[in-house]
């Protein structure tokens, strides 16, 4: 890398992933909205903290990131131990069945359950009422909805942190703690828990993080049953008062980066220092044990979550899109027919489109440039790297929206895109690089260095290397990252909510407004779209996939065939 | 092909210094060996001959023209090497064929030229009817020849090899140990060669360098290792099991008389010729386990000394160890412990009173390192 490189990249993730944060310690402290000339003051702070309502949602965040990291990190201990340790026979669909969930955005989550634990109209309720029981006994609403639904999805990010840990574990290990005399329950306790431990307490950090700045699902579900957390405290300074109080919604959002940068910190600090797990035998082989008749609880346990975090929610979602009034069993396309009719939501759906396929496509490059740099540079620009485009992670959409707004309005150069499709775009590439970043590292780790090195020592340049050998390598790889970011992006409200205007709305957003006006089936109808979309760009990833498999087959049988004639004959 | 010459070659990793000031002097054509225990220095040495770590101080030279030193830094690319590594480092992505290319391509060569070399690299190595294969569906030993063939393929100046054999089964690596000296043999590139056998350094190298935290013990043919250890760190790793410590009480050119604390006679002793002693110096002496020999212990007091005292020392078997055709015991002369190797069956067992008898000349009085 030439010597200006380096320096240019650090300044690019500055930008990108550090200004918007530091705009918003900045905005906290302001006294006018973004834009408007105005001093520095604490009034924000005063006005956001004086108010005992802050308290209380101080209370119901805490109270939710808890309950989320007991619940969704339960979830997923439970499924890492089903497919690593089990033979249960329907550990093999938890995998498929955790990728959709982890692909599927929070917002088709909340809008689905929130139309499924509807009393007397949603589709459980209905079940349960055609069964002799009272209508109204599941009520999503609220403060336990919201930690229900959210434990739900929030699970399959734990599951794909722990299934590595829980299959590389020896099963040597256990087994020679069994041959010492301990019992199968001892060994569970001396061996299995202080072993997975660091793994386990990681990802409750992280399920606590994201049940702190969870936005959409408290949002559409826990605001329904007047449950609000600080994220949707956020939202409201900015929305519902005129003229938004952007200083009290900084100084809220600020005591959240604080505290998720602590949180990620202190995980950094405690746990990414030891890792036993990978210090694994020779031969490590998950072998499953032979639980006997507790199979049938595995694979009801499996079958009950698929029923509630996508068979039900699906069937929801398709049937309300067809009702014209939701609970009226009157299905007809007409909800399909008045969306296409009207002339905001094409073009909105266009605009999706190219957002999904731009932005994610970008969010994947960026991730892949910083994770062959990192792969290369010393160990704190590594470091420095990862830590800058954690960030938007840690602060999460909605503060990060709000940052965009601080940034876009502020900074001389880059108030001219106020208001346009960039500024949305550069919001959800920011906020998508997390999860595309760190698909694209785990396929990075996967290339051994040796297979670098030989190149290089075969005459290959660093550049023709990365671009020839590494980046060829985990092409496929790179597929799955764009087609996940895309997802991610169209299914994105916490960004576009705050920085979209109507001429340039995403369908998250329409979605959003549909249904808090109370058109829930057309909201139902216009996700569908969406999901339609989503499912196609998965079938298409796939399709490619085993063209190029079989392409590549064909090539080498080929040169097969064509070197064996010659000697044959 | 080139000499190589390294200078002060120093590589940190923070605090810890992984080779100091190491000189070496590889000259064109020959099979050079860099031998020791794992965290030695010798992979890291190795790396910085071929580019792949920047040394943090020192000079390193590939025929004639500095690669290292300094400010200047020649990547690895640029250095005209081949490298056999480890794991093998094949690239998935393609066949063999592409594989043992990939070097040719990267110099430009033009189409014909590769397609034939290939081939012939691949011929060489014995896998030119697998050419098409992808790499995945090679067994190890495979997938290391096409490894050398991708190494020899352009022709380089130089051959690096960085524990190539250390992942194949033991009769296998048998038999590449002599496919690469028969390779050695024909093509005749200098080649740095990285193992901790040292049987593979024995068998393999023209010149073999001893090294240990990062610090060369000894340099000098397989013959002179061997035979002519210079300090116990490297009388150790070839193979000398034991080892007394003494007091040198005469010398002459090419033996010492060294007095050994609970043996009744002094012992004679090869000085190494790296070295002369004094009388009084604390010496350590080496000597291998099948140069112990046990005789009945009435037998050995009847018989006559043939050697300079060395004969009869009365000692206590205090461990057996079957090997197959060998028996290796365990026998305690005063405080010392020896072990000795001698022709099955088993003679004596735990306890018995045995005499001990060193060969003649098979002393050897080393540094203590």
């Amino acid at each position: 890398m030439t010597r200006l490189a380096k320096p240019a990249l650090i300044v690019f993730v500055l930008m990108m992933y550090v200004l918007p944060l530091a705009m918003v310690l900045y905005g906290a402290f302001r006294t006018a909205a973004p834009g408007l000339p105005g001093a520095l003051t604490l009034a924000g702070f005063a006005e956001a903290f004086s108010d005992r309502r802050t308290y209380e949602t101080l209370g119901s965040s805490l109270w939710l990131a808890v309950m989320t990291g007991i619940g969704a990190t339960g979830l997923a201990v439970v499924f890492a131990w089903i497919v690593s340790r089990t033979n249960a026979a329907l550990r093999k669909v938890i995998t498929p069945l955790m990728v959709v969930v982890l692909a599927t955005p929070p917002l088709f989550f909340s809008l689905s359950w929130n139309l499924l634990g509807t009393p007397e109209f949603g589709l459980l309720n209905q079940l349960l009422g055609s069964i002799g029981l009272p209508g109204d006994l599941v009520s999503v609403g609220g403060g336990w909805g919201t930690w229900f639904v959210l434990s739900l999805k929030v699970c399959s990010l734990g599951y794909f942190i722990l299934i590595g840990p829980f299959l590389a574990m020896d099963r040597r290990l256990e087994e020679a703690s069994l041959i010492s005399g301990a019992s199968r329950l001892g060994t569970f306790a001396r061996i299995n828990v202080p072993v997975m431990a660091p793994a386990v307490l990681g990802v409750f950090i992280i399920n606590f993080i994201i049940g702190l700045i969870a936005f959409e699902i408290p949002l559409i579900v826990g605001r329904a049953g007047g449950f609000e957390v600080l994220s949707t405290q956020i939202y409201a300074f900015v929305t519902n008062e005129t003229p938004p109080n952007y200083a009290a919604a900084s100084a809220l959002a600020l005591l959240f980066v604080v505290a998720v940068v602590v949180l990620v910190a202190i995980k950094w600090r405690l746990l990414d220092r030891r890792q036993f797990t990978t210090v694994s035998g020779k031969g490590a082989k998950p072998e499953p044990w032979d639980i006997g008749r507790w199979t049938w609880a595995c694979n009801g346990f499996v079958a009950g979550y698929a029923l509630l975090a996508f068979v039900l929610p699906v069937v929801q979602i398709v049937l309300g899109s067809l009702q014209p009034l939701f609970g009226v069993n009157d299905f007809s396309l007409t909800n399909y027919e008045a969306l296409f009719a009207d002339p905001v939501v094409l073009p909105a759906l266009g605009n999706t489109l190219v957002l999904a396929l731009v932005g994610g496509l970008l969010a994947v490059a960026i991730s892949l440039l910083l994770g062959v740099v990192g792969r290369h540079g010393s160990i704190r620009m590594r470091r420095t790297l990862e830590l800058a485009t954690w960030l938007p992670w840690a602060a999460h959409g909605i503060i990060l929206g709000l940052g965009l707004v601080w940034a876009f309005l502020t900074v001389p150069f880059l108030r001219g895109l106020f208001g346009t499709v960039w500024i949305v775009l550069i919001g959800l590439i920011i906020a998508s690089t997390p999860v595309a970043s760190r698909t694209v590292d785990a396929a990075l780790a996967q290339v051994g260095k040796e297979l670098e090195e030989s190149a290089r020592v075969s005459g290959a340049s660093q550049l023709r290397t990365s671009l020839g050998i590494v980046t060829r390598l985990i092409l496929p790889a790179c597929g799955a990252a764009w087609l996940i970011t895309g997802i991610q992006i169209a299914g994105n409200l916490e960004v576009p909510i705050l920085l979209s205007l109507p001429t340039n709305e995403t369908v998250a957003v329409m979605v959003f407004q549909f249904n808090s006006q109370g058109q829930t089936t057309q909201a139902a109808a216009l996700f569908c779209i969406v999901l339609a979309a989503a499912a196609a760009g998965g079938l298409l990833h796939l399709a490619i996939r085993g063209v190029a498999r079989s392409v590549a087959h064909l090539k080498i049988g080929e040169a097969k065939s064509w070197r064996l004639s010659p000697s044959e004959a | 092909m080139a000499a190589v010459t390294i200078r002060g070659l120093t590589k940190r990793y923070g605090d810890n210094t992984v080779v100091e000031g190491l000189d070496l002097d590889i000259a064109d054509g020959e099979f050079l060996t860099l031998l020791g225990p794992s965290g030695c220095g010798k992979t890291t040495t190795l790396r910085c001959v071929a580019g792949l770590e920047k040394p943090d101080a020192g000079e390193i030279s590939i025929d004639g023209r500095v690669v290292v030193s300094g400010r200047t830094f020649v990547p690895p690319e640029k250095r005209d090497a081949g490298m056999v590594f480890q794991s093998y480092a094949l690239w998935p992505h393609m066949t063999v064929r592409s594989n043992v290319a990939y070097p040719l391509k990267m110099r430009r060569r033009p189409r014909a030229e590769i397609t034939s070399a290939v081939l012939e690299a691949l011929e060489m190595v014995g896998l030119d009817h697998l050419a098409d294969r992808s790499v995945g569906a090679l067994s190890g030993g495979q997938q290391q020849r096409v490894a050398l063939a991708r190494a020899l393929v352009a022709r380089p100046s130089l051959l690096l090899f960085d524990e190539p054999l250390s992942n194949l089964d033991a009769k296998l690596r048998a038999s590449m140990r002599t496919e690469l000296h028969a390779m050695h043999e024909r093509v005749g590139t200098t080649s740095i060669y990285v193992t901790h056998d040292q049987i593979e350094a024995l068998t393999l190298s023209d010149r073999i360098v001893v090294m240990q935290h990062g610090a060369i013990h000894q340099i000098g043919t397989p013959e002179e290792i061997y035979a002519d250890p210079v300090d116990r760190f490297v009388a150790d790793f070839v193979g000398f099991e034991n080892f007394l410590t003494g007091i040198v009480v005469d010398v002459d050119t090419w033996t010492s008389v060294v007095k050994v604390d609970g043996f009744p006679t002094a012992l004679l002793a090869r000085s190494s010729k790296h070295r002369t002693f004094d009388p009084g110096d604390d010496v350590t002496l080496a000597l291998r386990a099948n140069n112990v020999t046990l005789t009945d212990f009435n037998a050995a007091s009847a018989a006559t000394s043939t050697s300079a005292g060395t004969d009869g020392i009365p000692a206590t078997v205090t461990g057996v160890a079957y090997l197959g055709d060998q028996v290796e015991y365990q026998v305690k002369v005063g405080a010392h412990t020896l072990k000795s190797r001698m022709s099955s069956p088993v003679r004596w067992a735990e306890g018995d009173q045995v005499a001990v008898v060193l060969q003649q000349d098979s002393l050897l009085v080393v540094k203590e390192s």
